[in-house]
């Protein structure tokens, strides 16, 4: 007789087990649509990855101590002396950075489907605040560690903020805690990553899926005329889409252990507020943003920079056309690709911008708008 | 003319519940609010601050030191000695010296400052602070901006 056979008698007695069975039957059983696939795991592994860093975090959060004279050496010894605390911080650092990923192909593949359409608008909205609440998340577990990078990194990106007109200097105060980044910027950096941000993000990631299986997935049909889910031509979401996510998730899992292995995040240097070392760049998803601020003065380039959140936020309001299908949404793909295009320029040119490359025997060393010159080298005596 | 607008019982009572809870909202907001605002505002600091022996410079030799806890760069031209706040006014990396180019320079975004502190290649806005030096006893001085 199995355990749950043996405790429902007891639990029948108590409360009305029939209506919560019923429930997970539905919601076990609910039909997806029949174009459901491997892209549409991506959400689900966005979800993991946030389970992933709650886990990875608590743990963390044992031997790490937030202060200018501890943060740094509590992460050396987590690396070095705790029991596989290199690869607990290895897959907190590694899921940041695969969680962003995800959420921005899952991002991605809701639009090329065309799901943010009406009655959907709101979930997208949420999808959008989620994703602003994922990079914030990068952004201030970046100053943690409290090296030379990730303290470069916070004064140039909290100083960016001061060009805000009016409110801009109190925002980087407040944020900042005082004038410059110091162990009031840790602490404050540190309740947001540890608090704030772990509870909002639940909450949007809640009310995101109960959107989602309220309305359910959405098909390739046009607005306003899809059909009910024929269970003949659907896909159970247990076991098939279940399945599906289950064997992603076991890549995913390989996939972040190799990376913890062969491609360990460094610890740096510890933080020295009076030597800023060469080359300071922020963490991959905002190098476009990075880059493009260089082509403006500080408060243009702050009013560029909020074109494209502000586009994807209000998307589902912009794009009126009652198609999904991508074919038959030509603008739409054309601005969305146009945009994906863009931001991978940029992020590209942000990469190689401050660098020396050689190519073809020639060493080029590219300025900060990542226009190469070439280098002579001084003739030898 | 008749103006008198009539406001219900029930209004009124709605308007008043409403201002009592937006007042209840301001009064357990704003500690939270000034609790958040940093408390130490350092004031204009009067620290004066030796960076070493003026034998210990040679000709284009710089150095940084803590003046309020702020860097400042020291150099050494042949004119004398000149001190600038050490934090660009771009943003906020601390500038070095490029002596192939006796300038200052930060390593962020390739700004240069001239011996004047004045911006004179890449984005920083704004010169960078003059520091005021004294040779006492043939130590070098440098003083709060």
């Amino acid at each position: 007789m199995k355990l749950y056979d043996k405790i429902r008698p007891w639990l029948a007695k108590r409360y009305d087990v029939p209506l919560v069975e019923e429930f997970v039957d539905h919601q076990a059983h609910k039909p997806l649509p029949e174009h459901t696939g491997f892209w549409h795991t991506f959400g689900s592994l966005s979800l993991y990855l946030f389970v992933n860093q709650i886990v990875t975090g608590i743990l963390l959060m044992i031997y790490y101590r937030p202060t200018t004279n501890t943060a740094f050496e509590s992460v050396r010894f987590i690396m070095t002396k705790a029991h596989f605390g290199w690869l607990i911080r290895g897959l907190h650092a590694w899921g940041a950075t695969l969680m962003i990923l995800c959420v921005l192909i899952h991002m991605i593949r809701t639009f090329i489907m065309g799901a943010y359409k009406k009655p959907r608008e709101l979930t997208w909205v949420l999808g959008v605040f989620i994703f602003g609440c994922t990079i914030t998340f990068g952004f201030t577990g970046y100053l943690l560690p409290w090296n030379q990078l990730s303290y470069w990194a916070t004064t140039v990106g909290t100083e960016i903020t001061g060009a805000i007109p009016w409110a801009g200097n109190y925002m980087k105060f407040i944020l900042r805690g005082g004038e410059g980044i110091t162990g009031e910027t840790l602490a404050r950096f540190y309740v947001l990553h540890v608090v704030v941000l772990p509870w909002a993000l639940t909450v949007l990631v809640v009310t995101h899926l109960v959107l989602m299986r309220v309305q359910g997935l959405a098909t390739l049909e046009r607005v306003d005329e899809e059909k009910p889910i024929d269970p003949k031509d659907s896909i159970p979401f247990f076991p098939h889409h279940v399945l599906k996510e289950g064997m992603i998730f076991c890549l995913l899992i390989g996939a972040m252990a190799t990376f913890v292995v062969l491609w360990p995040i460094e610890l740096g240097e510890k933080a020295d507020p009076f030597v800023t070392p060469e080359g300071i760049k922020p963490e991959w998803y905002f190098l476009s943003t990075y880059q493009l601020l260089k082509y403006f003065p500080k408060l243009l380039g702050i009013l560029v920079s909020l074109i494209p959140p502000l586009v994807l936020l209000l998307w589902p309001f912009l794009d009126r056309s009652p198609e999904r299908h991508p074919k038959k949404r030509p603008v739409a793909m054309t601005v969305g690709v146009l945009g994906l295009l863009l931001a991978v320029t940029f992020g590209a040119l942000g990469y190689i911008s401050e660098r020396t490359i050689t190519w073809g025997g020639q060493k080029y060393q590219f300025d900060i708008y990542a226009v190469p010159h070439r280098v002579t080298e001084p003739a030898k005596p | 003319m008749n103006m008198e607008t009539k406001v219900s019982r029930r209004t009124f009572l709605d308007w008043l519940l409403g201002a009592g809870l937006l007042t209840w909202a301001v009064a357990f907001f704003s500690p939270v609010m000034s609790y958040v605002w940093p408390a130490q505002k350092r004031g204009p600091g009067m620290q004066t601050v030796s960076a070493g022996k003026e034998t210990d410079f040679a000709d284009w030799q710089t150095k940084i030191v803590a003046v309020n806890s702020q860097p400042v760069i020291v150099v050494r031209t042949p004119q004398g000695f000149r001190a600038f706040s050490a934090i660009c006014t771009h943003l906020g990396c601390i500038v070095g010296w490029d002596a192939g180019r006796k300038q200052i320079a930060c390593p962020c975004h390739a700004g240069f400052f001239d011996l004047n502190g004045r911006p004179v290649a890449g984005p920083p806005p704004r010169p960078l602070q003059e520091h005021g030096i004294a040779i006492v006893n043939g130590e070098v001085m440098v003083k709060s901006a």
